[in-house]
């Protein structure tokens, strides 16, 4: 096959793909503009109706704030768990350690609603099921993975060689680690955290099998909308949550690349 | 060192395998390449001698067609090939870490370009025989390049390049990943495959010595351009500026007076209050000069026409059965001297010492 | 230990993973192995796996949910590969950005305003097949049904598996290709005969690591494909929810839990762990 033809056809398929990625992003914020009671698109009417209904109801506003209620303890546990995990891993020769990162990373390959039944179960027998701490403990699960694959890559980076120096100049290890490992690993900590924040703010399948009645977060708040009544401005929340959630993500990521 | 048979046509005039004309290469505005004109006879080796950033590597990369020019020709076998594909252009090359196909047995890498080009298996399996044998790896079809020693993978690399008779093989710093050793024992291997296939082969490095083994001509770079061109003996002994004559044949460099060039390429140089008449290849009225003398030029005992430097020692080096002594002569400048042992005598920092060199070991040069 | 160097004791270390290994074991382990053993019912006995695999509910909802995340990951791989390749290989940084903007956005997007947000696509009257109808293609029925949920998956998964190709792709030297292309290979041919043989251990990883979330997903078949397309999750809700009968949930989710795993394992022993987590990385 002509080597241009193949070219051409792989830009014009990956264009394709980047279109058809953006485009329910851009069709939701996109309806979130019309003034319209009802769905269709194009809309009939523009507006922003809708986000004025959705800042005036309660409901929405108490969701938001459960969502993160739940989500800044999660981030924040979530760096402590992972962060020396982190450390572990990458600065001693602890047998097993690979196995140890590999488990961490549980919380992403385990099928979720399996896993969420799992956790049914325990909850039920000890109580958790329906309570803050419950649901904390478990989105912590899926969080922990995010949080220990940046910060791993990121230690990665840093050659050993800056804490020899540091070491040799006189400083404890402990030292070393603290001022410069740790200085230089800031970003991708902080990036870490956040990505943690966001899993956890999007995060809907827990909420669904192991919360109670009244907690609701954002996700749920919407699933639940979206599911028995439908009205158009759940566009408008999902707009807002979507921007948020991904403008946060975007920045965290690129904190994280980056390179000192 | 002989040089080898370089093809010639019925007119005597030796066929150019590779043309560059005016090549210049912009990268942005960083200008990597400026006017670069440089011509490879079929037979040839010439190596692109430069300190990293001289745009050797670059060039190279031209030639293969990795990058393309933004101004100027590159005519391959008296066809321009600036727009050709890499694949098109019938080249080999030898990269500096092997990029030996790890997947791939040596057999396979080395047969690659063959199975490319469609050569039947046999013809393929016995090419790859013949090639490992000219490398002194007859036996290693089967291994894998993990398996084999830095040395050993770049010989493969090598016979990759060659497996299926390129018009030209490209060398970029082949021997940078070796040790001192490995290097030298590798300098001779590729000389002497140079000779027994007649291969044309355009060579980078910033290695003097490597250059002055294995090249029928060097081309010096600096900056973008090509600086001095010759062979290697021509360039030694007449380097054409300062620059070539402390970059590759190791001078010293001393200010000079004043001059007067007369006929025939030579000057009437007064230097550190003494008169001298040496070559002065290169020089055009009004350029500035400066005498080049090589380290080996100087003598501790003098001749008739020598110029006498006298001044004290600022540094002594012991290397092996030489002595390198560093000298700052008063109103000349600093002059490092590579003395054999034996007719060193008594060598301490801070003596005064003596040193001449002859009218015909010192060349003046222009300075950059 | 050589005194001095940046490395902690084995002690130290342990002290590190222990919060990590607690979570791990008290919110991981300890609920599989209950799972696990909650499914045999009182007694060593396999009731509640009969029930769930004989019903035709278990049956159908096993089927489409193994089938739809093999489609899912054939599909996604393709995709996100070759996307990776491009972010990888693209020279301009605006194609660069271009690449990583669409995969970040759809990634971090939030599960329930992607799937809400395709519903509204894929809907019987939405943009989709309003263009659909204009191109004389006619309204398709995407949503409640099969292929809207496949879409929805792999618009989920695509971002993933173009991460974890991305990173394997990392692992390539570019001077193998420039090697191939000297000697004579087309771009195509190099990619062929080099670059395609040495990320198929990372390909295989991605595959089953696709394939093994996939098994799990909720939303997306409840809210595209309702009842027309019954996954292992909304039965295991069902199941809880509906019939209340934990025993045989949980005997679902085993069921789900040992396919995923099984083809983790198979892809384990083909490639190497090594490999593995570095196509989660």
């Amino acid at each position: 096959m002509s080597d241009r033809l193949v070219h051409v056809l792989g830009i014009v398929v990956a264009a394709l793909v980047v279109t058809i990625l953006l485009a329910p992003v851009l069709l939701t914020a996109v309806l979130s503009l019309s003034s319209d009671s009802y769905f269709t698109f194009p809309p009939d009417s523009w507006g922003l109706r809708q986000y004025r209904e959705v800042l005036g109801d309660a409901r929405w506003a108490s969701a938001v704030s459960y969502s993160f209620e739940l989500a800044v303890p999660v981030a924040l546990l979530s760096v402590a768990i992972a962060v020396p995990t982190a450390f572990a891993i990458g600065r001693s020769r602890l047998p097993g350690r690979h196995a140890i990162y590999a488990g961490g990373l549980a919380g992403i390959v385990v099928p979720i609603s399996a896993f969420a039944i799992a956790l049914y179960g325990v909850f039920a027998e000890l109580g958790l099921h329906g309570t803050y701490v419950g649901l904390v403990l478990a989105n912590t699960v899926l969080a922990v993975p995010v949080v220990l694959i940046v910060v791993t890559a990121a230690m990665a980076r840093v050659p050993v060689e800056l804490e020899l120096a540091a070491m040799a100049a006189g400083a404890s290890r402990r030292r070393a680690w603290l001022g410069i490992t740790t200085r230089l690993l800031l970003p991708s900590i902080v990036a870490g955290g956040v990505l943690a924040f966001v899993t956890s703010f999007d995060e809907v399948v827990l909420i669904v099998f192991l919360g109670g009645v009244d907690q609701t977060t954002l996700p749920k708040a919407i699933l639940d909308s979206a599911r028995f009544g439908v009205s158009p401005v759940i566009t408008a929340v999902s707009t807002l949550l979507m921007l948020g959630t991904s403008a946060v993500a975007i920045a965290a990521v690129g904190l994280a690349r980056r390179r000192r | 060192m002989t040089i080898p048979a370089v093809e010639r046509s019925a007119d005597g005039a030796a066929t150019a395998a590779l043309e560059l004309r005016g090549v210049d290469k912009a990268f942005g505005p960083a200008v990597a390449l400026d006017g670069v004109d440089l011509s490879v006879a079929r037979g040839e080796l010439v190596t692109l001698l430069g300190p990293s950033g001289s745009g050797k590597t670059t060039l190279l990369r031209i030639v293969v067609g990795f990058e393309s020019p933004t101004a100027g020709r590159v005519i391959l076998r008296g066809q321009e090939i600036s727009r050709m594909t890499p694949a098109e252009r019938d080249v080999g090359m030898v990269f500096q870490h092997y990029a030996l196909f790890p997947h791939m047995t040596v057999a396979d890498n080395v047969g690659y370009g063959l199975k490319v080009r469609r050569r039947s298996r046999a013809e393929r399996e016995r090419r790859v025989a013949e090639v490992l044998e000219l490398l002194r790896m007859s036996g290693y079809e089967r291994r894998y390049p993990r398996e084999l020693s830095g040395g050993q993978q770049q010989r493969v690399a090598l016979g990759r390049a060659l497996a299926y008779d390129p018009e030209i093989v490209l060398m970029d710093e082949p021997l940078g990943a070796l040790d001192r050793a490995l290097r030298t024992e590798m300098e001779q291997e590729i000389r002497r495959i140079h000779r027994d296939l007649g291969a044309t082969i355009l060579y980078v490095t910033h290695d003097q010595q490597e250059a002055l083994a294995l090249s029928d001509r060097i081309a010096i770079m600096r900056a973008g351009r090509i600086v001095g061109e010759g062979t290697p003996d021509e360039l030694y002994e007449r380097p054409p500026s300062a620059f070539v004559a402390s970059f590759f044949a190791n001078a010293s460099l001393l200010t000079v007076d004043s001059y007067e060039l007369e006929p025939g390429g030579t000057a009437d140089v007064r230097c550190n209050g003494q008169r001298l008449s040496c070559a002065a290849p290169g020089l055009s009225p009004g350029d500035d000069g400066v005498l080049a003398v090589r380290r080996r030029s100087l003598r501790r005992a003098g001749e008739a026409r020598s110029l006498r430097l006298a001044g004290v020692v600022a540094e002594v080096l012991r290397l092996g059965d030489d002595r390198q002594v560093t000298v700052d002569v008063p109103g000349a400048g600093r002059i490092v001297a590579l003395l054999a042992a034996w007719e060193s005598g008594d060598l301490r920092l801070g003596m005064r010492l003596e040193l001449f060199v002859a009218w015909d070991q010192a060349v003046l040069v222009t300075a950059d | 230990m050589p005194a001095g160097r940046p490395v902690l004791a084995n002690w130290q270390a342990l002290l590190l993973v222990a919060p990590l290994v607690a979570l791990l074991a008290g919110l991981v382990g300890y609920p599989l192995v209950r799972l696990a053993i909650d499914s045999l019912g009182s007694g060593v006995d396999l009731g509640a796996y009969a029930t769930v695999l004989e019903s035709s509910a278990g049956q159908r909802a096993l089927v489409v949910t193994v089938l739809a995340s093999l489609l899912v990951a054939g599909l996604s791989v393709a995709i996100g590969g070759l996307l990776a390749w491009y972010a990888r290989s693209a020279r301009s940084t605006w194609v660069r950005t271009a690449l990583w903007v669409a995969l970040l956005v759809p990634f971090f997007m939030g599960t329930v305003t992607k799937n809400y947000a395709l519903v509204l696509l894929l809907a019987d009257n939405g943009p989709l097949n309003s263009l659909l109808s204009a191109l004389g293609l006619g309204p398709v029925r995407l949503l409640y049904s099969s292929t809207g949920v496949v879409i929805g998956m792999v618009y989920s998964m695509v971002p993933f598996a173009a991460f974890s190709l991305y990173g394997v792709f990392l692992t390539i030297d570019e001077t193998l290709v420039e090697a191939a292309r000297s000697m004579g290979a087309s771009r195509v041919r190099a990619a062929r005969t080099v670059t395609l043989p040495l990320v198929l251990p990372g390909v295989v990883a991605s595959l089953a690591l696709v394939f093994a979330i996939s098994l799990g997903f909720y939303v997306t078949p409840v809210l595209l494909g309702g009842a027309q397309v019954p996954f292992m999750g909304g039965l295991i809700q069902d199941y809880i929810f509906t019939s209340f009968d934990y025993e045989l949930a949980s005997a679902a989710s085993v069921i789900l839990l040992v396919v995923g795993f099984a083809v983790l394992a198979v892809s384990l022993g083909l490639i190497g762990r090594e490999r593995l987590l570095r196509a989660v990385a």
